[in-house]
């Protein structure tokens, strides 16, 4: 599954720490989002989507392989 | 795993204290160092059990405070990891089982005795703790590296 977080919580202004103090997990779980080596749940999914006021399909994309 | 069933993480720090220390206190027993230096000074000290049972327990309980503290931001990507690394372990000690049987079986040595046997046993679940602190610790550690290298 493809991402934009990265370029979204950038386009907000936003660290990796203040996005992670945000949503309440660790800066390390924002990266491993970011890089795609993890899925987040869909309970965090949609708080990402609502914190950055978008919609949860504009945020995750699915690939060929999922 | 459910963050119910585990310690603060200021136990994770006890542990790793504790681990080594009764480890080595362990192994010195019995070695029986500790009765050659006792015994240079003059001095019998009739519980060398008691320290060897003292530092077995020490090492054990330092085991259970590494392998179940929280860390600092116990969340989901976390208990992925946990999730991983139980798997990676019980993946080793299963492939244990399997090794060890087939080397009995061809080269036909048969454990000498029922304590070889316990002894066998007790590696066999060292090994599932001990691959999975490894693993865990090291999958947190590789992704905090990668994370540090990418800030840079």
């Amino acid at each position: 599954m493809k991402n934009k977080v990265k370029g979204v919580r950038i386009e907000n202004g936003m660290t990796q720490t203040e996005l992670a103090d945000e949503l309440g997990v660790s800066r390390q779980t924002i990266f491993a989002i970011e890089t795609s080596m993890y899925v987040p749940s869909t309970v965090l999914a949609l708080k990402i989507s609502r914190l950055f006021k978008k919609k949860v399909e504009d945020l995750f994309e699915l690939e060929k392989k999922d | 795993m459910s963050a119910k069933f585990l310690l603060p993480h200021k136990f994770k720090k006890l542990g790793f204290c504790m681990f080594p220390l009764g480890l080595t206190g362990w192994i010195v027993a019995q070695l029986g160092w500790f009765d050659k230096f006792l015994s240079s000074l003059n001095f019998r000290f009739p519980g060398i059990q008691i320290i060897l049972i003292f530092s077995f327990f020490t090492f054990l309980i330092g085991l259970y405070f590494i392998a179940f503290s929280k860390e600092k931001w116990e969340d989901e990507f976390i208990s992925k990891l946990r999730l991983e690394s139980f798997q990676f372990a019980a993946l080793i000690q299963i492939s244990f089982f399997i090794i060890s049987f087939l080397y009995i079986l061809v080269s036909g040595n048969e454990p000498a005795n029922d304590s070889f046997l316990m002894l066998f046993f007790i590696l066999a679940i060292f090994i599932f703790w001990l691959s999975y602190i490894l693993k865990f610790n090291l999958s947190l550690f590789q992704n905090k590296l990668k994370n540090f290298k990418e800030g840079k």
